[in-house]
């Protein structure tokens, strides 16, 4: 069973949440898939290792072959190729990678050549696997380097949990495509509730079963849960507005050691999931 | 002088509009000829790029073989492209292209 966490809003509790869960389960595997800012590592006690880095395909241009027709550049629809009067010039950070160029070119000038924009890692304890992916500095597609690091999910792990990026993009897209369950964690608060419909207008046209943590619970207003009930969303967990929690999380300390209570609770909800995805 | 083409971003078709503030992004160009001292406003077909709005601008306006540019500030991909294209940049300022363009002419405009 894939779960992934996401929120609309940066900030509510993602990685608290996955890392939270994650330390309840037996035999899981937790991915960090918010390349931009992987930060799970810093509430786990497990060194982690480089396994494998990540590319993206760019085309080189071969002038012994080049006639300059430009069929490459006009369409190019990332602006990352462009013809001027004696070559192509090729700008490294607009490129995709979608190989089309090399298709297309009626001269077969062009090769696409790797490049590397991410590093995935990997770290293990006992029974527990966790994996992160991270996004070279100055690099602008976090969503390839998402894509390899889910190609790392075991088979041989009955739960994945995985830490999505904030807002409802593709890089949360591409995190949440393949899993079997969502959960949706956001604070009560009006900018909370704002990002939060922009995830369940995603989450719906994905086809996604998802159910929301309401995080910071005690803070902000009654609007969050009025919208769940109006729209039918189960609220799974409610993890209260603690000034205690706050302390640790800033000493890399998960919720889940600071009220113990939750280990119960964290286990009740994966098995509500598990009964709602039969 | 030989004859040679200069262009600025300009955000509308009006007779003497004022230089764009952006490059890439700006809705048209002023292409200015000096073989007839004449100057016909462009649509400039990046102006709704998703990402590369500079480069794709570079790219049409050396399909129009103009020579130079006047522009506002520049990110690095326009001016590396606008540099490979072998076209010369110009420091404009937000006044009305012909002040501009007469400026230019003067070889009163600072080389970028």
């Amino acid at each position: 069973m894939q779960i992934t966490i996401v929120s609309g809003k940066g900030g509510t509790g993602k990685t608290s949440l996955a890392v939270s869960l994650a330390m309840t389960l037996e035999n899981v595997q937790l991915l960090d898939a918010d390349v931009d800012e992987p930060n799970c590592s810093l509430f786990l006690d497990l060194d982690t290792k480089l396994v494998a880095e990540a590319k993206i395909p760019i085309p080189e241009i071969n002038y012994d072959l080049c006639t300059l027709c430009g069929a490459c550049s006009s369409n190019c629809e990332y602006n990352a190729l462009m013809k001027v009067p004696d070559q192509i010039l090729v700008f490294e950070k607009m490129c995709h990678g979608c190989g089309l160029c090399s298709k297309i070119c009626p001269e077969n000038a062009i090769t696409e050549v790797p490049r590397t924009i991410g590093y995935l890692y990997e770290g293990e304890n006992k029974e527990f696997l966790f994996n992160f992916g991270s996004l070279i500095v100055g690099e602008e597609l976090s969503t390839p380097v998402i894509s390899q690091l889910k190609q790392l999910i075991s088979k041989d792990k009955p739960i994945i949990v995985i830490d999505s990026p904030p807002g409802s993009s593709c890089p949360m897209v591409e995190t949440v495509i393949d899993s079997d369950y969502v959960i949706l964690v956001s604070e009560p608060t009006p900018f909370g509730l704002s990002d939060m419909k922009m995830v369940v207008k995603t989450l719906r046209i994905l086809e996604k079963k998802f159910g929301v943590v309401i995080n910071k619970d005690g803070v902000g207003n009654e609007e969050l849960e009025l919208f769940c009930q109006k729209e039918e969303i189960p609220v799974l967990l409610k993890i209260p507005f603690d000034l205690e929690i706050a302390k640790n999380y800033s000493k890399g300390v998960p919720f889940l050691n600071v009220l113990p209570e939750m280990d119960s609770k964290l286990k009740k909800m994966i098995v509500d999931i598990g009964e709602a995805l039969e | 002088m030989n004859n040679l083409k200069v262009a600025i971003p300009v955000s509308s078709k009006d007779d003497n509009p004022i230089m764009f503030e952006r490059f890439g992004r700006a809705s048209y160009f002023c292409i200015f000829d000096t073989e007839d001292d004449s100057s016909v406003v462009v649509a400039n077909p990046a102006v709704g790029a998703r990402g590369g709005a500079g480069p794709r601008a570079v790219e049409f306006l050396s399909s129009k073989q103009i020579q130079s540019v006047i522009v506002p500030q520049l990110g690095p991909n326009a001016d590396g492209a606008l540099r490979a294209a072998q076209i010369t940049i110009f420091q404009g300022e937000p006044i009305p292209v012909k002040n501009l363009i007469d400026k230019w002419k003067k070889d009163e405009l600072r080389k970028l």
